[in-house]
C-alpha cells in the first residue's frame, strides 16, 4: 500500500474513531442477528438462540477487542489509553509518585550533568568542516614526542600538498597566552584576555567563516610584524562592542600595539582547544607583539619550536604514505639546518620521525587532564542511578502486593499478561520520563555551577552547557532505559498468574506467609543491592575526601596564612629592560613603605601556580649518575623573599639588596637539590653552573611545592632577580608577596592603588591571597571530593528509604503474627529483635558484597588519590560504620513500631 | 455439525477470504458459509477470527466494505475485492502453490 494511503487511513482511524466503532458494532450485531435467526429457524426459542449465537461467536466484546487490534494505529491508541490510566493511578498515590520522580530526577540529572561535561571534553568533535580529516603532527626520535615545531619547518612542508590538502599552524600555549587589551570604547586599565596566533590559512583550512567582516587570509601572514589585524571571538564582540556590526575597521590595542579588527567568528567556534576559547586571533607573523616571552621575533628562527601543526589529510593518499613523506621532508630540513657536520648528527637525523594523532576533537590538553576524573565521576553517578532504580523497583514490588486485587480482577476478566505488563511498564516509563524532565532542569543548574567552579582553576576552563540533540537523546534514552530497568521485574511480578489465584481468598490477607509464598521476586535482594552500591560510593567518596584533606593539610613549604599575592605584567604594557627591573624595584619600594604592610618581596614564579622555568644544573667535577633526575626550575626573587614567604633557610642566607648586577653571582638551592648533589658536604660556598658563568651557592632553603601540592621533589634554584642568567629572557611578569601588619583586610586595595599610582596602564594579572591560590590549585580535587560525597549521600538516603520502606512493609505484613506472638507473651524487645534481624541480614549481605566490589574496583581511581591507598582500611571501615549507623536508624523505626503493636487491635484487624 | 474444523494455518484465512470475494461481493456470515461450503466443512470460520481478518484486509486496502440492504431487508456490510486485493490474491496464490508443491515433494519422497 502507498504510504499516503496508509497515512490517510491512520489519520481516519485516529480521528474518526467513533464512526469506526459504530460500523463495527452494527456489523457484529447484524451478524449475531443472522446467526440467531438461523437457529430460530431450526426451532430454538429466540432467547436461547441469541445466547447460543453469542456463545459461538465467543463474546461480543472479545471479538471487538480483537478487531480493534487490527486497525492501523491501534498501538498509538492503546498507548494513549495506557498513559491516561497510568496518570490516574499515579495521581491516586502522589507520595509514591513524588518520591519516584524526585529520586529519578536527581539520578538522571546527575548523569546528564556529568555526561554533558564528558561529551564536551572527551567525545564531541570540533565545530569545523570534516574534523575527522585533521591530524596533529608530532616529531619523535630520541626522547618523548614533541609537538612544537619551529616556523621554518612549517614553511618547508606546508606547500607539499601531494601529502595532505592543507596544513595550518597555531600557537596558544595550551590556552594560557594572555595579552592585555584595551579598546577605544573601554577607557579603563588594560584587561587580560586570551590570544591565539595562527597561520593565515587557519580559518580556510578549518572551514570556519566570519559572521561579520572577514577571517584571516594567507595575505595577512607574509612578513614579520607587518600585519596588525585581528579576528575577535563572538563572546569578545558581545562584551566589548555590544554586538555592533560596525566593529570592522575599529582598532584594539594588544600589549600596547594597535591592531585593526577585520572580522568576528560565530558563537559555536571556540578555537581548536576545548575549554580555552581565544578572545582574539592574530597572524603568526605578529608573534613578537603578542607572545613576548621569547623577547624577540622568532617567526624565522629555526631553533625555537613553538608551533602546533595540523594537517588535513587527503582522502586519496593513505595516512601511512603521508606520514612517511612528511618524515622524509622533515629529515631533509633538519639536515640542511645542521649542515650534517658529524656522523653522530647524521645518525640522529635519520632517527627523526613524524607521527600523527587525530585532531578531530582538537588539541588534547583538557582531555588528558580531565578524562580520568570525568570517567570516574561518570561511573559513580551511574551507580547512584542504579541505586535509585533498585529503590523504585523495590517500591513498585511493594505496590504490586497492594494492587493485586485490581490486577487479579483484570486478569480474571481476560486481560492478557502481555497487555498488563505493557500497561505497568507504561506507568514506570511515565515516571522515568517525568524524572528525566526534572533531571534536565537539575542538570542545567548543576552544570552551570560545575563550570563556574572549573573556571576558577589555575588554567581557567571555559566550557558551555548546551542543550543539544545529543544531550536530549542521552537523557531521553537514559530515562526510558531506567523506566524499563526498574519497571520490568515488578511488572512481571504483578502480572504473574499466581497473583490472580489469591483473588478468591478475598484480596490482601495479612498475617502468615500466604502471600509471601506466592511472591516470586522479593524486594529484599534489591535492598541489599542498594546497600552494596551505597557502600561502594561511600568508600569512593571517603577516598577522595581524604585525598583532598591530605592535600589541604600538606605543608607547601611556606606560610600561606595572611599572605597576599599580586601579579603584574609590565611587559604587556610595553616595558623592556632596563625599565622592567626598574619598575619592579620601584613598586617594591612603594609597597615596602606602605603603612599596614609588614614585609614585602617578589618572585618571577608564584608558588603553586602553573608554569615552568627550566634550566640545566651542573656541578663542576661531578659525573652525572644514570637515572638520576635532571634539570631544575628557576625562581628569580627579590630581597627578603624567604623571610616574607616564611620559607626557612636551613643553611647560609637568602639574597639581599646587595646581590645585584655588579656583585658575585649567587644562588639558593632546595634541600632536595642539596641532598642529591652534595650528600656529604655543606653546599654553601660551592659553585654550580646554570648556563653562563658559575654561581655560588649562598644558602639551602626548605623544600617548597612549585606548581601543585602534588609535586614530588622540589628542584628549585632561587636567584636574585637582578642576576638573571644571560640566556634567560627578561622577567616579563612578577608576583609580589605581601605580609600585612595586622590582617589582610584592605591590603589588597592599598596595594592596587600603589601599583596604579606608579603606572595606571600597568596590567595587574591577579590579586589574591596565598590561601586562595592554594584552593585554586585544588579545584579539580575538591570538585571530585564534593561530587563523590554528594553522590554517596544521595545513594545512602535512597538506600535507607528503601530499607525503611521494606521494613515497614514487612511490619505491616506481619502485624497479625506479631499480635499473636504478643498475645502469647512475647516481650516488646523480642518483637523488635524479630524485625531488626530481618534487616540485619540484608545489611550484612549488602555490606559484604559492597566491600568486595569496592575492594576490587577502587584501584581505577588510584591516580586521583593522594596520601591514601585505594584499599585504605580506615576508609573502608569508616564507610561501613557510617552505613551501619544509617541502616540502624532506618530499620529501628519500623521495628520500634512493630514492638508497639497492640495485640488486641492486631487480632481484630485479622 | 461435527467439530471437525482444522486449525487454520496462519495467513490461510486471508487467502481464503480474498479468493471467495474474487467471485462475488459478500457480507460476513456469507463469507464464513462459503468457506465452509467450498472446503466441505474443513474450515469453520468463527466470528472471533473472521471479523479481525476482514478488518485487517480492509485496513491494508485489499478489500472494501460498504453497507447494503439484503433481499430480506436486513442491513449488512458487504465486502468487495479492490484492485490491490486482486494483485495480492494472485501473488498469494502463486506463493501457496509453490509451498504446496514443495511440501508434497518432501512428504512423498521422504
Amino acid at each position: 500500500m502507498w504510504l499516503a494511503a496508509k497515512v490517510k487511513r491512520l489519520v481516519g482511524n485516529l480521528f474518526q474513531r467513533q464512526r469506526l466503532e459504530t460500523t463495527l458494532d452494527t456489523e457484529l450485531r447484524a451478524y449475531l442477528d443472522e446467526m440467531a435467526e438461523r437457529k430460530m429457524r431450526k426451532g430454538i426459542a429466540p432467547a436461547e438462540a441469541r445466547r447460543q449465537a453469542l456463545l459461538e461467536a465467543g463474546g461480543l466484546d472479545q471479538v471487538k477487542e480483537e478487531v480493534r487490534d487490527t486497525w492501523i494505529g491501534s498501538g498509538i491508541e492503546t498507548t494513549i489509553r495506557d498513559v491516561h490510566y497510568a496518570f490516574r493511578t499515579l495521581r491516586r498515590s502522589p507520595g509514591f509518585a513524588t518520591v519516584a520522580v524526585l529520586s529519578l530526577g536527581l539520578g538522571i540529572g546527575g548523569n546528564t550533568a556529568i555526561f554533558s561535561l564528558l561529551d564536551t571534553v572527551l567525545l564531541k568533535s570540533l565545530p569545523v568542516k570534516n574534523p575527522e580529516q585533521l591530524v596533529l603532527l608530532s616529531r619523535t626520535g630520541g626522547r618523548s614526542p614533541v609537538r612544537n615545531f619551529p616556523s621554518p619547518v612549517f614553511e618547508g612542508v606546508r606547500e607539499h600538498k601531494k601529502l595532505f590538502t592543507e596544513m595550518l599552524a597555531c600557537f596558544d600555549a595550551a590556552g594560557t597566552l594572555q595579552v592585555s587589551s584595551a579598546t577605544d570604547e573601554s577607557r579603563g586599565p588594560a584587561e587580560m584576555i586570551r590570544a591565539q596566533l595562527v597561520s593565515g590559512n587557519y580559518y580556510s583550512v578549518l572551514g570556519v567563516p566570519a559572521i561579520v567582516g572577514r577571517t584571516l587570509t594567507p595575505d595577512d601572514d607574509r612578513a614579520p610584524d607587518a600585519h596588525p589585524v585581528a579576528v575577535i571571538s563572538y563572546g569578545y564582540w558581545r562584551r566589548h562592542f555590544a554586538g555592533d556590526a560596525a566593529v570592522v575597521g575599529k582598532s584594539i590595542r594588544l600589549n600596547g600595539n594597535t591592531f585593526t579588527i577585520v572580522g568576528v567568528t560565530g558563537p559555536e567556534f571556540f578555537g581548536i582547544a576545548t575549554g580555552s576559547p581565544p578572545d582574539v586571533t592574530v597572524p603568526l607573523m605578529m608573534q613578537s607583539q603578542i607572545w613576548l616571552d621569547p623577547g624577540r621575533s622568532i617567526v624565522k628562527d629555526p631553533r625555537v619550536g613553538w608551533l602546533r601543526l595540523l594537517a588535513r589529510l587527503r582522502t586519496d593518499v593513505p595516512e601511512e604514505k603521508a606520514r612517511a613523506g612528511l618524515t622524509l621532508l622533515f629529515q631533509q630540513i633538519e639536515a640542511e639546518r645542521t649542515g650534517q657536520t658529524t656522523a653522530a648528527v647524521r645518525q640522529n637525523i635519520q632517527k627523526l620521525r613524524i607521527e600523527f594523532s587525530s585532531a578531530s576533537k582538537g588539541l588534547d590538553a583538557l582531555r588528558v587532564r580531565f578524562s580520568k576524573p570525568l570517567l570516574v565521576l561518570m561511573s559513580l553517578v551511574a551507580l547512584v542511578l542504579l541505586v535509585a532504580c533498585s529503590n523504585l523497583a523495590a517500591l513498585l514490588l511493594a505496590r504490586a502486593g497492594a494492587r493485586q486485587r485490581e490486577i487479579g480482577t483484570r486478569l480474571a476478566l481476560g486481560a492478557s499478561r502481555a497487555r498488563l505488563i505493557r500497561q505497568l511498564l507504561t506507568e514506570s516509563i511515565l515516571l522515568s520520563m517525568a524524572g528525566g524532565l526534572l533531571g534536565l532542569l537539575f542538570a542545567y543548574a548543576a552544570t552551570k555551577s560545575l563550570l563556574k567552579i572549573l573556571a576558577q582553576s589555575p588554567v581557567p576552563i571555559a566550557l558551555q552547557f548546551t542543550l543539544d540533540t545529543r544531550l536530549l537523546a542521552f537523557t531521553g534514552g537514559l530515562a526510558i532505559l531506567t523506566g524499563l530497568l526498574f519497571g520490568l521485574i515488578p511488572a512481571l511480578q504483578a502480572s504473574s498468574p499466581e497473583i490472580s489465584r489469591t483473588l478468591p481468598r478475598g484480596g490482601p490477607v495479612f498475617g502468615g506467609s500466604r502471600i509471601g509464598g506466592t511472591w516470586r521476586y522479593s524486594a529484599k535482594p534489591l535492598v541489599a543491592l542498594q546497600i552494596a552500591l551505597s557502600l561502594v560510593l561511600l568508600v569512593g567518596a571517603g577516598l577522595f575526601v581524604r585525598s583532598l584533606e591530605n592535600l589541604e593539610s600538606l605543608d607547601a613549604g611556606f606560610q600561606r596564612d595572611d599572605l597576599l599575592l599580586v601579579t603584574v605584567n609590565p611587559s604587556l604594557a610595553g616595558y623592556r629592560e632596563p625599565q622592567l627591573s626598574n619598575a619592579y624595584q620601584q613598586i617594591l619600594g612603594r609597597l615596602a613603605v606602605t603603612p599596614g604592610i609588614r614585609s614585602v618581596s617578589m618572585s618571577s614564579h608564584s608558588l603553586l601556580s602553573p608554569g615552568i622555568d627550566d634550566s640545566g644544573f651542573l656541578v663542576p667535577g661531578r659525573a652525572d649518575r644514570a637515572n638520576e633526575p635532571r634539570g631544575v626550575n628557576l625562581n628569580l626573587v627579590g630581597p627578603n623573599f624567604f623571610e616574607t614567604m616564611g620559607i626557612p633557610i636551613l643553611q647560609g642566607r637568602g639574597p639581599t639588596e646587595q646581590d645585584g648586577e655588579g656583585t658575585p653571582r649567587v644562588a639558593v638551592i632546595t634541600e632536595t637539590l642539596a641532598r642529591q648533589y652534595f650528600p656529604e658536604e655543606n653546599p654553601v660556598g660551592k659553585r654550580v653552573g646554570l648556563g653562563g658563568p658559575l654561581v655560588e651557592i649562598i644558602g639551602v632553603a626548605k623544600d617548597t611545592k612549585f606548581n601543585t601540592l602534588r609535586d614530588a621533589a622540589s628542584r628549585v634554584v632561587y636567584l636574585p632577580f637582578r642576576q638573571r642568567p644571560i640566556w634567560r629572557p627578561p622577567i616579563g611578569q612578577m608576583t609580589f608577596a605581601i605580609r600585612p601588619e595586622q590582617n589582610l583586610l584592605g591590603i589588597a586595595a592599598l596595594s592596587r592603588r600603589q601599583i596604579q599610582e606608579f603606572d595606571r596602564s600597568l596590567p595587574i594579572v591577579s590579586i589574591k591571597t596565598a590561601e586562595k591560590q592554594v584552593q585554586e590549585s585544588l579545584v579539580q580535587e575538591r570538585l571530585i571530593a564534593w561530587l563523590s560525597g554528594g553522590f554517596a549521600i544521595l545513594a545512602l538516603v535512597l538506600a535507607s528509604v528503601g530499607l525503611a520502606g521494606t521494613m515497614a512493609h514487612a511490619v505491616a505484613r506481619r502485624t497479625g503474627e506479631i499480635g499473636v506472638r504478643k498475645a502469647l507473651g512475647a516481650q516488646t524487645s523480642n518483637v523488635i529483635w524479630l524485625m531488626v534481624r530481618e534487616s540485619l541480614i540484608l545489611v550484612l549481605a549488602g555490606t559484604v558484597v559492597g566491600l568486595a566490589v569496592a575492594y576490587s574496583i577502587t584501584r581505577i581511581a588510584e591516580a586521583l588519590l593522594f596520601g591514601v591507598t585505594a584499599k585504605d582500611p580506615a576508609t573502608m571501615l569508616g564507610a561501613v560504620a557510617m552505613l551501619a549507623a544509617v541502616a540502624a536508624i532506618a530499620s529501628l523505626l519500623p521495628a520500634w513500631k512493630a514492638g508497639r503493636v497492640d495485640p488486641v487491635v492486631a487480632l481484630r484487624h485479622e | 455439525m461435527a467439530e471437525r474444523s482444522a486449525e487454520l494455518l496462519k495467513g490461510t484465512l486471508d487467502l481464503l477470504i480474498l479468493r471467495v470475494l474474487d467471485l462475488n461481493a459478500m457480507h460476513g456470515s456469507a463469507i464464513a458459509d462459503r468457506v465452509a461450503q467450498v472446503t466441505k466443512g474443513t474450515f469453520q470460520v468463527k466470528a472471533g477470527s473472521l471479523f479481525p481478518a476482514l478488518h485487517r484486509l480492509e485496513q491494508k486496502g485489499w478489500i472494501q466494505g460498504e453497507w447494503l440492504v439484503s433481499a430480506e431487508g436486513r442491513r449488512a456490510r458487504s465486502y468487495t475485492l479492490t484492485r490491490a486485493g486482486r494483485r495480492q490474491l494472485a501473488a498469494e496464490k502463486d506463493n501457496w502453490t509453490r509451498i504446496v508443491q514443495a511440501m508434497n515433494r518432501v512428504l512423498e519422497s521422504a
